[in-house]
């Protein structure tokens, strides 16, 4: 699976996505779309630390990052490839 | 002397007309500017036939326009009631109907939910500054659509509306145990008595930039409103974003020099702990207020040691009273100290405890926190009956008739008469600074038709007060992800449960009531599994 699709089934699953897969879609508007919330932002970081063993730092914490699950899929890249 | 709230506008405008009032993002408008366009919203919905004492719906973002809605209302002789624009439409829709709304200021980026309430409420008038006029996609079909070419057509002049400070200024809907949400009735008067306290507590100044971060359906907005009015501070306005990353909150702190902010304390321990704070930062802040929830003394205390210079203060006090205590945090407590004190009354309110059998507690002695004075709601609309449980009559006092608030809260005076709070005599819970009824989200629960038994439990929770969790006996195939689907279109999300547990059966109690004692140690022992 991408990264992508595994951010993508964690939204639905774990965040309670309203809407069917082919809905959200890499480029969907999260914050816009009230899909991520405060609560929901702190869910993504967790999920994303084990689930790709990466480390998210306070300063990764900003719109551009959690904007839509491209941007999340990037950040991950981002970490994995440091 | 200023005694109704939009007057505190009216009266800035004249002592400093250039001010800035309000600022949102790259916009602001000065106080002369807002008192005019509130004045042009009240003529226009005097037009539309809001006469003193209705109810208008304010439905849209927080913005520059909402601010001046709700003046303009007030202007009108109305009342504002500020509705979620993220709560599900058929809880807005009941909220309508509820208190008999016929107008509605809201925005463009509500549309899709317009047609939906004129249908199925009392709505007739919609008034959105961003529409465009005879917008064919606008089709609202008996309703009439009002854009901001109407707001501009109407005369400057203060409207004529002749209101008392008895009168209703705003209605905040709070969660109902019943299964609907409950419309606190607050007037002029109730508003007015904590911000002039607040202000003057504060010392709150023209010189301040007070923080609107708040929802405006939360009483907490009603200082960002009309404390920064009545100080002839500026007001501005948080972005959404700000609640979600907390270096998002720093830099508008940073960037706008904001030195007053009143903040639930999960909000200020994102900011503590994730936005890379080192003592001497944010030097502006020079004051501090939060409410609506226990502040963790741990992040309190980390909190204060990286703003020494910064004032502190616990705000008390449900939505039917506003705030009737406070506490000033005289210096970083101990990390492990108990939770801080809800402190004493504020200036020209009562407060005292009562016992279990109706007595009068003297300190040291554990009771229900009773609350008199101005700051005491209206009642609940249209429902008598919960009124007068809560809104009760003085039999305390000899002489006097006039009611008394009980909060539901039980607390206990300590000896240098401060209160400590201790819990709740019912099944209402905080979590993130909303309150919320146990028995609303079972409610909701209960709706859907492959239900048989529920029950939603509070797990305490260090940074949001508490976590939801549902507990669900279902018939059939019944899963999270279309309990959840179903649960959204009813609950607002801050009701939402983290966690649904399917189960054969619930514990029950021997007088065969869902046992809910059993369920939390249930989840407790999972917990520490």
């Amino acid at each position: 699976m991408s990264t992508q699709d595994r951010v993508r089934s964690f939204i639905i699953d774990e965040l309670r996505f309203r809407g069917s897969a082919k809905d959200l879609t890499n480029d969907l508007p999260l914050l816009e779309k009230e899909i991520l919330d405060s609560m929901g932002i702190f869910q993504v970081v967790a999920f994303l630390e084990s689930e790709f063993g990466i480390e998210i730092d306070d300063e990764d914490l900003v719109p551009d990052n959690f904007g839509t699950i491209d941007g999340i899929a990037r950040l991950v890249e981002s970490k994995q490839g440091s | 002397m200023s005694y109704l709230l939009h007057d505190l506008v009216r009266s800035s405008a004249n002592t400093h007309p250039d001010a800035v009032a309000v600022v949102d993002g790259d916009r602001s408008v000065t106080y002369s500017e807002l008192d005019t366009l509130s004045n042009q919203i009240a003529h226009l919905l005097g037009e539309t036939g809001v006469k003193k004492g209705d109810r208008v719906g304010l439905y849209l973002r927080k913005s520059l326009e909402a601010v001046a809605g709700a003046y303009g209302i007030m202007k009108a002789g109305g009342a504002y009631v500020p509705l979620d624009p993220e709560a599900p439409v058929d809880r807005i829709g009941y909220i309508i109907s509820n208190c008999e709304i016929h107008t509605l200021f809201t925005s463009v980026e509500k549309a899709g939910e317009w047609r939906h309430l004129v249908e199925t409420t009392t709505l007739d008038s919609i008034i959105a500054l961003d529409a465009v006029p005879d917008d064919p996609d606008l089709d609202l079909g008996m309703a009439h659509l009002f854009a901001r070419s109407d707001v501009a057509a109407q005369s400057a002049s203060a409207p004529a509306a002749r209101n008392i400070d008895l009168d209703l200024a705003l209605m905040l809907y709070t969660s109902g145990s019943t299964g609907h949400p409950k419309g606190v009735m607050l007037s002029h008067l109730n508003v007015m008595t904590f911000v002039q306290w607040a202000v003057a507590e504060f010392g709150v100044t023209s010189e301040d930039r007070v923080s609107q971060v708040a929802p405006l359906h939360f009483d907490l907005s009603t200082f960002d409103l009309y404390g920064a009015a009545l100080a002839g501070s500026s007001m501005h306005l948080a972005p959404r974003q700000t609640s979600m990353f907390p270096m998002e909150m720093r830099r508008f702190i940073e960037e706008q020099d904001i030195s007053v902010m009143y903040a639930v304390p999960s909000a200020l321990i994102m900011l503590t702990e994730r936005a890379k704070l080192e003592q001497g930062d944010l030097p502006s802040l020079k004051t501090i207020l939060f409410a609506g929830e226990v502040f963790p003394t741990k992040y309190l205390s980390r909190l204060m040691r990286l703003l020494p210079e910064t004032v502190f203060a616990n705000l008390y006090g449900p939505t039917e009273t506003n705030v009737c205590t406070y506490y000033r945090v005289p210096g970083p407590p101990p990390e492990d100290a108990p939770p801080i004190s809800i402190g004493k009354a504020i200036t020209n309110v009562e407060t005292f405890v009562v016992k279990e059998g109706g007595s009068v507690a003297t300190p040291g002695e554990v009771g229900e926190l009773h609350v008199r004075g101005a700051s005491v709601m209206q009642g609940y609309w249209g429902d008598p009956e919960r009124t007068i449980g809560s809104r009760i009559e003085n039999t305390f006092s000899e002489g006097l008739t006039d009611p008394v608030y009980r909060t539901g809260d039980l607390v206990i005076e300590e000896a240098d008469g401060n209160y400590t709070f201790l819990g709740r005599r019912d099944n209402q819970i905080k979590s993130r600074g909303y309150r919320i009824e146990l028995g609303e989200i079972e409610t909701a629960l209960y709706a859907h038709p492959e239900i048989r038994e529920c029950a939603a439990v509070a797990i305490p929770d260090e940074m949001i007060t508490n976590r939801i969790k549902a507990y669900v006996v279902a018939d059939g195939g019944l899963d999270t992800h279309s309990l959840t689907n179903f649960l959204s279109e009813r609950i607002p999300k801050y009701m939402m449960p983290g966690d649904f547990e399917f189960r054969e059966i619930l514990p029950k109690t021997s007088t065969g009531k869902i046992d809910r004692q059993s369920l939390l140690d249930l989840t407790e022992s999972k917990e520490r599994e």
